[in-house]
């Protein structure tokens, strides 16, 4: 697809006029989002934070391609994806984005390897593709030792790092994380943060929805939202080093 | 998705439950075995009939001689002659479903030719036997009129006692010696193989009924002008039972029998008897055919309600795959193969039962066995159908649900 891109490699990776979302409630609506307006450039680190009904994840599945805007545009990577039908964001999902979700939810009965491979499975990768791309995915996340375990036999960490190499493994434009250390303990947590850094120095745009500012300290910016609105955009100077924080406790405790 | 990486996820989510897996297979399994079990059944009787009628000739009934009894011990069939040749002309002669009567007269003896001996069955037949029992000529002639008017020598012979007592030799003009009587070979008889029930009917040599029952069977095997059957053929199958009765009235007229008293012959009726037989089967085909019907069906509802279940366990599963880029259409396929596999391997089950089944079937009640590659094949057509079927609500209900939802479920 990456020959139907209307503003090419340099443009923003998110531009947003405009976005907003309704539901209809009984004979009334709710008016989830409304006025949304953000740009967000290649190798930016955002975190959305907000209180629940505030907008947030409803801002995270319209830029996510899980929903559609009831108004306003959305180029993602250059297209426009506000009028695709659900087939087609299936296949903006799968391309461009790299979902990372609070449960994780991995398939129970597929080993970490398989688990890595399904995104692969939905696009255009040859089978014998596929096995090495995840392979090389779960060594990023630090897990080539684990690849034929099932979920079951890894720790919480363990499987938030076998979701992160599911979300990478197609080489999207954008990783976007819901909560992604909401079920794990802070050490764990800290631990998550530091690999979604090492990969956003690596290039990779990152989006993390959450609801504690410990996580939002390691964010390069921070969009706030209340009441179905983008309340304040704050750029944050020198954001937290989550690698150099856990080195630091590691000094601390021993 | 491809349709490998469809079937792999379909087995693991089908491992993972197994027994309700094999639970949710019962039906399917039942309705296959029926279905298998019921073309066997109605195949194997068509067999059977088809295979009697070309032992026997078509449309074709034989009158015995009745029973006697002395002292209380009653003789087995065809002890009380009462048969005579008039008896076959009267009834040829009078019944309009008749094509002929042909009389006949049965016993044993030893045959030689040079120095070799073969003990056969020895039949007087009439030139109207063969002909009714669409029994060929292989080589010569048969049995002719002027060979029964003339009570001459000649004797056609099946193609057993060829191989017994010429080998390789030509046996058409030997003189050979039944009872140490020399007859001239002057046929030989068309093969017909074993009978059904595994008889030689090639172990046989014919001769003119005349000479039978005056110079080889007379006296001990053949009681004066008695014979030992007569062989009724009917226009067409359909007059057979007419014609059955109309012979019955018939014999009995011309044996002076009064009403009350018991015939003094009796009459198989072969092809009737597996007709009805054959019919009774085929009852029992639909019988099978109905139970297949309900367990197909039943084992589809099975299908489509664990389906649903499953589509609700695994919602959150759907709604990941959504995410990471399936498709409604990936969805859908992935959960119709699923039902396909579940109702697929009921199938092999069924088939596997259902062979079983018919062997059984054939071994306890005298069926014979007819498996068909094409049963087995419409079968498993059958339960990937049955798959399709009712596996398309439950799919199209997980194809359709929302990403967002389907990932909020808890």
């Amino acid at each position: 697809m990456e020959d139907v891109r209307e503003d090419g490699a340099a443009g923003p990776i998110i531009r947003v006029e405009g976005l907003g979302r309704d539901y209809p409630v009984g004979t009334g609506v709710v008016r989830a989002l409304r006025d949304f307006d953000v740009t967000i450039e290649r190798g930016d680190f955002v975190a959305i934070m907000g209180p629940s009904g505030s907008g947030k994840s409803t801002a995270m599945h319209l830029l996510g391609c899980l929903d559609r805007p009831t108004s306003g545009r959305y180029f993602l990577d250059g297209i426009d994806v506000s009028a695709l039908d659900r087939d087609a964001l299936a296949g903006i999902r799968n391309r461009k984005i790299g979902f990372v979700f609070q449960a994780f939810n991995l398939l129970p009965r597929a080993n970490a390897l398989r688990n890595v491979e399904l995104p692969l499975t939905y696009g255009k990768t040859p089978r014998a593709e596929r096995a090495a791309r995840a392979a090389d995915a779960l060594k990023t996340v630090g897990l080539a030792d684990r690849m034929d375990h099932r979920p079951a036999q890894l720790s919480g960490g363990q499987m938030q790092r076998v979701a992160i190499a599911r979300a990478i493994v197609n080489q999207p434009v954008l990783l976007l994380a819901d909560e992604p250390t909401g079920a794990l303990d802070t050490r764990t947590g800290i631990e998550i943060m530091a690999l979604f850094q090492r990969l956003n120095t690596e290039g990779r745009t990152v989006i993390i929805v959450t609801h504690e500012p410990e996580i939002a300290q390691f964010a390069k910016r921070i969009l706030r939202f209340r009441d179905g609105r983008l309340e304040e955009d704050e750029r944050i100077a020198e954001p937290a080093d989550a690698a150099a924080l856990l080195a630091g406790s590691a000094r601390s405790a021993a | 998705m491809t349709p490998v990486d469809s079937i792999r996820s379909a087995l693991d989510s089908l491992r993972a439950n197994l027994l309700r897996t094999v639970l949710t297979t019962l039906g399917i399994v039942i309705g296959v075995a029926a279905v298998i079990a019921m073309v066997g059944v109605g195949r194997a009787a068509e067999q059977r009939v088809q295979s009697v009628m070309q032992n026997l000739g078509a449309n074709i009934m034989i009158v015995l001689n009745g029973t006697s009894t002395s002292g209380g011990v009653r003789r087995g069939s065809g002890s009380k002659p009462s048969l005579t040749i008039g008896d076959a002309d009267a009834i040829v002669r009078e019944l309009s479903s008749v094509q002929a009567a042909a009389p006949s007269v049965r016993g044993t003896g030893q045959a030689v030719y040079g120095n070799t001996n073969w003990f056969t069955a020895l039949q007087g037949v009439r030139d109207d036997y063969l002909p009714a029992r669409e029994w060929g000529i292989a080589s010569g002639r048969g049995i002719e009129a002027t060979d029964d008017r003339g009570a001459r020598k000649v004797a056609v012979i099946g193609r057993t006692v060829v191989e017994k007592l010429f080998g390789a030799e030509d046996p058409i003009g030997q003189t050979i010696r039944i009872q140490r009587v020399p007859f001239t070979v002057v046929g030989i008889l068309a093969s017909k193989g074993q009978t059904t029930w595994g008889s030689d009917q090639d172990d046989v040599i014919f001769i003119p009924l005349a000479t039978a029952m005056k110079r080889v069977l007379g006296g001990r095997q053949v009681r004066g002008d008695y014979v030992h059957s007569i062989t009724v053929k009917a226009y067409s199958g359909d007059q057979l039972a007419d014609a059955e009765r109309e012979v019955t009235t018939l014999l009995r007229q011309r044996h002076r029998i009064q009403s009350g008293q018991p015939d003094d012959f009796f009459i198989r009726n072969i092809t009737q008897f597996l007709e009805a037989r054959a019919e009774q089967e085929r009852t029992m085909g639909f019988l099978l055919a109905s139970v297949a019907g309900v367990s197909l069906l039943v084992g589809g509802i099975g299908i489509m309600n664990i389906m649903l279940v499953s589509v609700t366990e695994r919602t959150r599963e759907i709604g990941l795959r959504m995410a990471v880029g399936a498709r409604a259409r990936d969805i859908l396929s992935q959960f119709v193969i699923e039902a396909v596999t579940l109702s697929l391997a009921g199938g092999m089950i069924g088939v596997a039962l259902g062979v079983g089944g018919s062997l059984a079937a054939s071994e306890l009640a005298g069926w014979g066995l007819a498996i068909s590659p094409e049963a087995i094949l419409i079968a498993v057509a059958f339960s990937a159908g049955v798959g399709i079927f009712f596996g398309w609500y439950p799919a199209l209900k997980a194809s359709r649900l929302d990403p967002i939802e389907a990932l909020r479920h808890a």
